[in-house]
């Protein structure tokens, strides 16, 4: 369990000192909401009724955007080799990976995520829920995102690929994750069902995850 | 079929279009592909390289 | 049984002998499917002429459905047992099951105006037709991105099951951001009061497809098993060449 702490502790280090990884898609985030008003109009009413909506929409972008730093630089400098044959089994080398990159690009961008709202006039009870939906909803996108990543290792210019490959998968967790911000500002159905669904989200990719892009990063390797 | 008929068609015209299409392309391509086989089996060449690609084989 | 139909060399043989005769079924199912829709069911009382549109969109819908089942089921086997086979008939099914979600799409499109009066409303089906579609467009483009076909076929094979597995969780969450919407969705032909006159040649145009889907991946089989040796003996040229 150790080296599974060294590796989170390595990676969240290295992601600091480059300091790319969250600025970038945090940068990334504030870009894109902020040139979604000049494409729908300033009208407060329905930036503040789409608020969630766009939100959303804007960090999928912004966490694919990221996804393709999660393994690359260790795959290219030889290091994923090196602990693929190390003592720790490369499923939890995974987990270890996408929880740093978690750290270091999904909190970072829930933690914008309220001030963005602001720009699009996003009703003050809906912060809470906004942020919790987030919360639930980034390791998802991480973790699905991480196969995408994983199987196009070897590939070429794989950041287009990437998207292609994960976004059909982000959409129940972009479904529940906005459903449950809109249930609590129009309703009709409560904030909690939605939620948990986007929970019980969550927990299903972190199962499939780590073993999917396990398989994905050794194929890449032999 | 009353005012729907350029309806009724599109869809099947579009239908027929891709259906027929997708054929064409399968076939065409099998034919390719047995004729391209043929040219190196005619020139002798091995069926495969000597033993690193041999796990491709089909 | 199973291992024993998975040799390349005995599926091109068994393949060769079926193909003509699916073929030839496929055609008459379509020739009896067609004449059935088109002239003898009815038109039906609350959509008129436009029911006839159903015998080939839901075929389509379904179709490209099965399809990813069939490429989930093949990639199974190709992670289980490292058969080459099944990559061959995962990778042959993608292009005709993406064919079929745009037809599905495509019909869909051409029905919603009459009944709904736009060309798409984000009906909770045809939107999980949508991303079904997507989703054949990112299985096809890695394929298509790895050279290598071992390593291709395996991820493809990865991406296959984790598509089957996120298909169903796809399709609820699209059902239920739809009802969330739009409560009042029109329900489309396939209900459980359908009438036998209209069943009839709706299952024939099923089988249709199915037949057709048959014949098209058999050829389609072949034709990645030739190519695939076309291009072993290319590497065994090359090789050749660059020795002597």
């Amino acid at each position: 369990m150790n080296s599974f702490w060294a590796i989170l502790r390595r990676d969240i280090r290295l992601a600091m000192r480059q300091g790319g990884g969250g600025g970038m898609a945090v940068g990334f985030f504030l870009i894109v909401v902020s040139i979604l008003p000049l494409g729908v109009g300033p009208d407060l009413n329905l930036l503040a009724r789409i608020a969630p909506g766009l939100l959303w929409v804007a960090l999928l972008l912004s966490v694919l955007l990221s996804l393709d730093r999660i393994f690359h630089a260790d795959y290219e400098d030889g290091t994923l080799d090196l602990l693929a044959t190390g003592p720790l089994s490369l499923t939890l080398v995974v987990i270890a990976k996408m929880l740093a990159h978690w750290i270091t690009t999904g909190l970072p961008l829930v933690i914008a995520a309220p001030v963005l709202g602001v720009l699009l006039n996003l009703d003050t009870q809906a912060f809470l829920p906004l942020m919790l939906t987030m919360l639930a909803g980034t390791p998802a996108l991480n973790f699905l995102g991480a196969i995408g990543a994983a199987l196009t290792l070897g590939v070429r210019r794989g950041g287009l690929l990437i998207s292609l490959l994960v976004l059909p998968l982000y959409v129940p967790v972009l479904i529940f994750g906005v459903g449950a911000v809109n249930a609590v500002l129009v309703g009709p159905s409560p904030f909690g069902s939605p939620f948990m669904i986007l929970l019980a989200i969550t927990l299903v990719s972190a199962v499939i995850s780590p073993i999917a892009a396990a398989a994905a990063i050794r194929l890449n390797l032999d | 079929m009353g005012k729907y008929a350029y309806f009724i068609w599109a869809a099947y015209g579009v239908s027929a279009l891709v259906l027929i299409g997708l054929t064409f392309y399968i076939w065409s391509d099998l034919k390719r592909q047995a004729r391209l086989l043929r040219r190196l089996q005619d020139k002798g060449t091995p069926k495969r390289p000597s033993a690193r690609a041999m796990d491709n084989a089909p | 049984m199973f291992d024993y139909y998975a040799n390349p060399a005995r599926f091109m043989k068994l393949s060769g002998v079926l193909l003509p005769w699916v073929s030839g079924l496929t055609v008459i199912l379509f020739a009896v499917g067609l004449y059935w829709g088109l002239f003898i069911a009815p038109a039906d009382y609350q959509q008129g002429e436009t029911v006839r549109i159903m015998f080939i969109h839901v075929p389509a819908a379904w179709m490209a459905t099965f399809v990813y089942g069939y490429i989930a089921f093949a990639s199974a086997v190709s992670l289980i047992f490292k058969h080459p086979l099944a990559d061959v008939a995962a990778k042959s099914a993608a292009p005709i099951g993406a064919a079929f979600a745009f037809l599905a799409l495509m019909t869909g499109m051409i029905w919603g105006k009459p009944m709904w009066g736009a060309w798409w409303v984000w009906d909770a089906r045809l939107t999980s037709v949508l991303v079904l579609f997507l989703l054949y467009m990112g299985y096809m483009a890695l394929w298509q991105m790895i050279e290598e076909p071992i390593q291709a076929g395996r991820a493809a094979a990865i991406l296959g099951l984790v598509g089957a597995i996120n298909i169903p969780i796809i399709k609820f969450s699209v059902d239920w951001w739809n009802t969330l919407h739009q409560p009042a969705s029109i329900v489309k032909g396939g209900g459980p009061a359908i009438h036998s006159s209209i069943l009839v040649p709706l299952l024939i145009m099923i089988g249709a497809y199915m037949v057709l889907f048959t014949a098209l991946i058999l050829a389609a089989m072949r034709a990645e098993i030739l190519r695939r040796r076309v291009r072993n003996m290319r590497l065994a040229q090359a090789e050749g060449g660059y020795h002597g």
